[in-house]
């Protein structure tokens, strides 16, 4: 079968300040293909390209080089719908806090998918779907002021008012980031139900591997504004070297296992998931 | 024995929002050593950073004491002295960078104290050196990495040669890499004799230190070596933290396997038991 991909990103370039002395290459030809219902982790060091990147996605950018289709949209047409494109793809910024600016947790969330023009009943619905996804208590905490909140659940909110527009696209910058491990975990496992479950398509960029080790089913690596490699986990954490010389990290497990096979113990050093890894090591003993 | 460098004796704190009181941290007791490396852990709003706040002064307690090298934080007179011995690092650097250039930064808070141009220039050497930014010296902050910049973030507050270091969630934002730069100066500080004190969500931070104390609901619930605390992994999860990766290893690989111990914490360690046990594979008669 072969499916339309939901996301197709073809040898994408962008030159930040461009003409002048100070231009930059952030994208030098980089190449996604996304189909209905992954899960996908985009990795690289800072300045890799990864921002500048998903702010492609929901048109926030426009491709200067390269192409961008989003579910048959295609983004060099300066006449496509923006708003229909923003409901398809909901972008969630690295420090989400920031983008809360009503003075109660209900009214934040509430107002993307009532400036939807969708009927107050399907609001309300759509904010206490959202707020219970994220882990917070619609019942407990609509009424709440934002600003009295601590940094995680400030982020949560955020999340919150990004899902509520239900999007068939979900595109996250570091979506943990300053949440405490307990959060975190849970943060993931509700992304993936949401992933599994509604089919929602998620794209997310991680400096955590152990998170993109537990998420993704595809990762795709960047380096100084190119595809470096791309795959299942397993086949990217192979290449630990090559990630490390790019200043990319591997999960511990696959640190763990690097080290134990430069000590010239015959194990895969591709087994990330910390049960593989604990019985790789048990096989040895 | 040494005397304390810090003294938090029965501190207790609210925050009061609209006139309604919301308390955060409760009867907390503990101090601090020179040269102690302590990680302060605990979930979302469990009061860390209120309380790191309390550690110079930027917050005074409601009732009980915090005493610095004998000053106490509400004397107003000495707060000079107590900035001093105690600098704070944030998550966002960019909240602390307030020059345009990196040296001027570093220089910063020494024009504030009225240092000698001769001695200023002394020690905003030593101070860049320490965090290895010495060849940024003249770049403008804005165009450093996360990493680089929470670097001269440190350097500013090490150009005071204060006796302690506090760091509220300072590589929270960071990449791996990033990271891992600062915790090698850290830890560098520290052998160096600097008490560091960190509050962190990274649990494989947490185990380098010498000494973790656990906060939940604005209380101190646990205080030990990371090797006791990362034994009550039960504990922990409740509390919504967790346990480092190796340890997770550890105690899956010990429970097939009775002689592999189990209280391991460093991906390193995990190395070295294998190379211990496979070592001894030879049967004994």
């Amino acid at each position: 079968m072969t499916e339309q991909p939901i996301l197709e990103v073809k040898h994408l370039q962008h030159i930040y300040m461009k003409g002048t002395p100070l231009e930059h290459h952030a994208l030098a030809g980089v190449s996604l293909k996304i189909n209905k219902g992954e899960c996908i982790a985009v990795i690289g060091h800072t300045g890799s390209g990864k921002s500048t990147l998903i702010q492609h996605v929901n048109g926030l950018m426009r491709p200067q080089a390269g192409d961008v289709v989003v579910d048959g949209m295609d983004l060099a047409d300066p006449k496509i719908d923006i708003r229909l494109l923003r409901r398809k793809v909901g972008l969630v910024f690295q420090n989400p806090e920031d983008q809360i600016f009503e003075k109660i947790i209900g009214d934040d969330i509430a107002y993307g998918p009532f400036k939807m023009g969708l009927p107050i009943k399907e609001v309300r619905d759509r904010v206490k779907w959202a707020m219970e996804l994220v882990g917070l208590s619609f019942e407990e905490m609509k009424d709440r002021a934002t600003y009295a909140l601590s940094g995680g659940q400030k982020r949560k909110v955020a999340l919150a008012g990004v899902l509520a527009l239900r999007p068939d696209i979900l595109v996250l910058d570091e979506p943990t980031a300053g949440l405490d491990p307990r959060s975190r975990n849970e943060l993931l496992e509700r992304l993936k139900t949401l992933n599994k479950k509604e089919n929602m398509t998620i794209i997310f960029v991680s400096h955590n591997m152990e998170e993109v080790a537990y998420m993704a089913d595809r990762i795709y690596v960047l380096a100084d504004g190119r595809n470096l490699v791309d795959g299942t986990p397993e086949e990217v954490f192979v290449e630990a070297e090559k990630l490390r010389e790019h200043y990319i990290g591997t999960p511990d497990t696959v640190e763990i296992l690097a080290q134990l096979k430069a000590k010239g113990f015959a194990v895969r050093q591709n087994a990330y998931q910390l049960e593989e890894a604990a019985n790789e090591i048990i096989a040895l003993l | 024995m040494a005397l304390p460098l810090i003294q938090v004796k029965n501190l207790s704190f609210e925050y009061a929002v609209n006139q309604t009181k919301i308390p955060v941290l409760h009867d907390i007791s503990f101090e601090v050593k020179p040269g102690e490396y302590v990680v302060i852990i605990g979930h979302n709003g469990s009061g860390k950073s209120t309380l790191s706040k309390h550690l110079n002064g930027i917050l005074t307690p409601v009732s009980g004491d915090v005493v610095v090298n004998g000053w106490n934080t509400k004397e107003w007179s000495s707060m000079r002295e107590i900035r001093q011995k105690v600098g704070m690092v944030f998550q966002h650097p960019d909240n602390q960078i307030v020059a345009t250039i990196v040296e001027d930064d570093v220089a910063f808070g020494l024009e504030n104290l009225e240092i000698p141009p001769s001695e200023m220039k002394e020690r905003i050497d030593f101070a860049l050196a320490s965090v290895g930014m010495n060849e940024f010296r003249n770049r403008p902050p804005h165009y450093l990495s996360g990493g680089q910049k929470q670097r001269v973030a440190i350097a500013g507050v090490l150009a005071m040669k204060p006796d302690c270091l506090v760091l509220d969630e300072a590589t929270s934002m960071l990449d791996t890499h990033g990271r891992n730069e600062i915790l090698k100066v850290v830890r560098k500080l520290n052998d160096e004799g600097m008490a560091i004190i960190s509050v962190t969500h990274h649990m494989s931070e947490a185990a380098q230190a010498s000494r973790v104390i656990v906060i939940e609901k604005g209380r101190i619930i646990m205080d030990g070596t990371p090797r006791e605390i990362f034994q009550q992994e039960e504990e922990l999860k409740r509390l919504h933290l967790d346990i480092p990766v190796a340890s997770q290893m550890a105690r899956k690989v010990q429970s097939h396997h009775h002689d592999f111990n189990g209280t391991l914490i460093h991906n390193d360690e995990i190395v070295k038991e294998v190379v211990r046990l496979s070592q001894r594979e030879v049967p004994v008669i």
